[in-house]
């Protein structure tokens, strides 16, 4: 059964895709890193126009999530969809001219934005000429992956797939929003309103639901037990389709945009609570009896670590949101360590978890399970530092700031947590190097056994 | 089964574009929204001016340097940022801007009111070397806008500056002043002693005036910080008595000029930045470096 499952994946496909990802997850965190250095020397590389702090910071925000994520993402779903189906792709040539499409706008982006090229939109940078034609492969995207659902054998449609579906049919409509209308039509506080809404979607009505679709993958599988309560699965979709799009204001607290619209989005964020914990449970429940797979199984550690960083994003989400604490953490720190969590804690781990879960799979040989468990525990532990450090700093800034303590002395009292930062970017950096490596050995040594 | 598809591709529709249109486009209609009037510093009604000519090349190139990545544009109502910073953030004030530049961090401070706050002078001088002026400042050099030196800005530089003092001159339309740095110099009168001349305030000066003062009145207080160079006037030197005689020698003279600033010179107001007491220990160790000259 399991080998006719694996017939309907074209590995080298999957495994192409999944080794770019890491790749370019490699060089945008590498990119961070110089970005973490700037804060506590800033001369550090700073008489090049093209490695300005500005301009690399777009590279590292757009090179993570666009870059890694979602060529990770569009790479696990060319394992997952046809197994849930027992279809194979519906249009393969299609999955590879989407790889060279996407892969060309990644490098357009990254250049244009060392030239200085932007939109100067907050997450919508990348300029409007490569945004047509990001529409044109997220369109190539969606007849593949509808056209394989629609044509399945399989009459049950799992909870992955129905996140993935919607995924793309938000991702479309949210791009065009965000990158669009704030930038040629929507002006002041439209514009702002707007950029919200989108820019908290990227996060949640693409990322997450993207990232769930895989974890509800790998759950199962890892721990070798069907998920835990379908119903649940349901009632987590739909309460995240909801509530979801109502947020992204929150962005804007204490703006000149409209109260009502702001309160709106602080009450909606703070129900976003209920999907949350409804997948937590979800994927808790499904652990019962089997925790021990915990210390076994690389694929588990992963996901259920990403599992607690999801609960605890999205309790401090909805907390954060809140206007007693907007006065003091809005433009800190601390939001740093909030979307690191969200994208890092969250998301990547489970993308993590796949790797490890299909890599044996695709490449044909197990992975060394000793390198796995030091790109667990240096990412790990490097990542609750680096958040640590940032709440920490944050909500130094915030408290000065309010002391009305001049902006200069604040910035000279938080060095130092700048430089523990950049350590422990440093130890996450490794970690994602080691994975790299992980999989070009096990791919390598695979090869050499045929 | 095929249909379960369908719902989901309906119902994720459906409930993106009910939020599109609840917090995105019925905001849109609120007149409110889309005004170009604002309040000015006296109460009054005022239109908001569009930026034309080289200020609003200076926004592209604000774009393009990727300022908006540090810097906010909007003062909250709240956490006292309407007194470090300026006016709280008014919806007329952006409505003209496309795209809007609200911004997201303070990894620098917020500049919505930084027109006329700096002399041009000052503003080439910080852009060419940052830490020249504001020493330990983590904000990035621009010597690619310069021509070798602060003194010889290029033309996108002076396009940059020139957007920079457009920042929050609408609240002064109508009220017989430039921006509203002039407006609060002129409402700062002088404050009695509220700290006393004690060792342990001079301390607490000496950290304020290396943070904000040394750049361009240097670490000594000789005139001559890292910035200096570029000023025109020079800044003052405190190491002698003169600087007193020019303004008036008692500690209320000089605490008015660094409350209100100097006029025509690069010396800001500090009131909004430092408070009060602050100002009183900055000038106590000002005030160390001529009595060492003397002793």
């Amino acid at each position: 059964m399991e080998e006719s499952l694996d017939s309907y994946v074209d590995k080298g496909l999957v495994k192409t895709y999944l080794f770019t990802a890491v790749i370019w997850l490699c060089i945008a965190t590498t990119v961070g890193f110089l970005l973490s250095v700037k804060f506590w020397w800033p001369a550090f590389l700073s008489n090049i126009p093209y490695l300005a702090f500005p301009r690399l910071q777009m590279v590292h925000v757009n090179g993570v999530a666009f870059a890694w994520l979602f060529t990770a993402f569009f790479g696990v779903s060319y394992y997952y969809v046809p197994r849930l189906t027992r279809q194979k792709l519906f249009w393969v040539k299609g999955a590879w001219l989407l790889y060279f499409l996407w892969n060309f706008i990644v490098v357009a982006a990254v250049i244009e934005f060392l030239l200085g090229n932007n939109k100067g939109l907050p997450y919508a940078e990348i300029p409007i000429w490569i945004n047509y034609i990001v529409v044109v492969a997220v369109v190539i995207y969606a007849i593949n992956i509808f056209g394989t659902i629609f044509t399945r054998q399989e009459n049950q449609l799992y909870v992955s797939l129905w996140y993935l579906m919607a995924a793309i049919v938000w991702s479309a409509l949210n791009y065009i929003i965000g990158n669009w209308i704030p930038y040629y039509w929507a002006t002041g506080n439209e514009g702002a309103m707007l950029n919200g809404f989108y820019f908290h979607n990227v996060v949640g009505m693409m990322v997450t639901p993207l990232g769930l679709a895989i974890a509800y993958y790998v759950l199962p599988i890892g721990t070798d037990r069907p998920i835990y309560s379908h119903k649940l699965s349901l009632i987590g979709f739909f309460a995240l389709a909801f509530i979801y799009p109502f947020t992204g204001a929150h962005h804007y607290i204490y703006s000149p945009i409209p109260v009502w619209v702001q309160t709106i989005a602080i009450v909606t964020s703070v129900l976003l609570i209920i999907p949350v914990w409804v997948v937590i449970t979800n994927f808790f429940g499904t652990m019962k009896g089997k925790w021990t797979k915990l210390t076994e199984s690389i694929p588990v550690k992963f996901v259920i670590l990403g599992s607690v960083f999801y609960l605890l994003t999205c309790f401090q989400g909805p907390m954060q949101s809140l206007r007693s604490m907007q006065k003091i953490i809005h433009f800190t720190d601390w939001v740093v360590g909030h979307a690191h969590m969200a994208l890092y804690g969250a998301f990547s781990l489970f993308i993590f978890a796949a790797i490890y879960l299909m890599w044996p799979i695709i490449s044909g040989k197990e992975m060394d399970k000793k390198l796995g468990n030091w790109h667990f525990w240096l990412g790990f532990v490097g990542f609750s530092i680096m958040a640590m450090v940032l709440w920490a700093a944050g909500l130094i800034q915030g408290i000065l700031w309010i002391a009305q303590v001049p902006f200069l002395n604040t910035v000279w009292d938080i060095q130092p947590y700048w430089v523990i930062r950049t350590v422990a970017g440093a130890m996450m950096v490794l970690s994602f190097f080691v994975l790299l490596y992980n999989m070009w050995k096990t791919n390598k040594e695979a090869a050499s056994m045929d | 089964m095929k249909r379960s598809g369908n719902v989901i591709l309906i119902a994720g529709f459906g409930f993106f574009l009910l939020g599109f249109v609840v917090v995105g486009l019925i905001p849109w209609l609120q007149p409110k929204q889309s005004t170009h009037t604002i309040v000015n510093l006296k109460g009054k009604p005022e239109p908001v001016n569009e930026i034309t000519g080289a200020a609003a090349k200076g926004r592209l190139v604000y774009i393009h340097e990727g300022c908006w990545v540090c810097h906010s544009q909007f003062v909250r109502p709240v956490s006292g940022e309407k007194q470090y910073y300026g006016p709280v953030a008014q919806a007329g004030t952006y409505n003209y801007q496309l795209p809007m530049l609200m911004g997201k961090r303070r990894i620098g401070p917020d500049l919505s009111d930084e027109g006329g706050k700096h002399t041009n002078d000052w503003q080439f001088a910080h852009l060419y070397d940052p830490n020249s002026i504001s020493p330990g400042t983590i904000m990035q050099p621009y010597p690619w806008l310069f021509h070798g030196s602060s003194a010889k800005p290029t033309k996108r530089a002076v396009e940059l500056v020139a957007y920079l003092q457009t920042l929050g001159t609408d609240v002064a339309e109508g009220t017989g002043y430039k921006s509203y740095w002039q407006y609060k110099a002129a409402q700062v009168s002088a404050v009695s002693t509220v700290v006393s001349n004690t060792p342990q305030a001079v301390r607490e000066g000496m950290k304020i005036y290396n943070a904000n003062c040394q750049g361009c009145h240097g670490i000594k207080g000789g005139g001559n910080g890292p910035a200096a160079a570029s000023l025109k006037p020079a800044p003052w030197n405190f190491t002698s008595g003169k600087w007193m005689s020019k303004y008036g020698t008692t500690d209320k003279d000089i605490y008015n000029r660094i409350a209100q600033g100097v006029p025509h010179t690069s010396m800001p107001e500090w009131a909004t930045t430092l408070k009060p007491n602050q100002i009183w220990e900055v000038l106590y160790y000002i005030k160390t470096f001529s009595q060492k000259k003397t002793a």
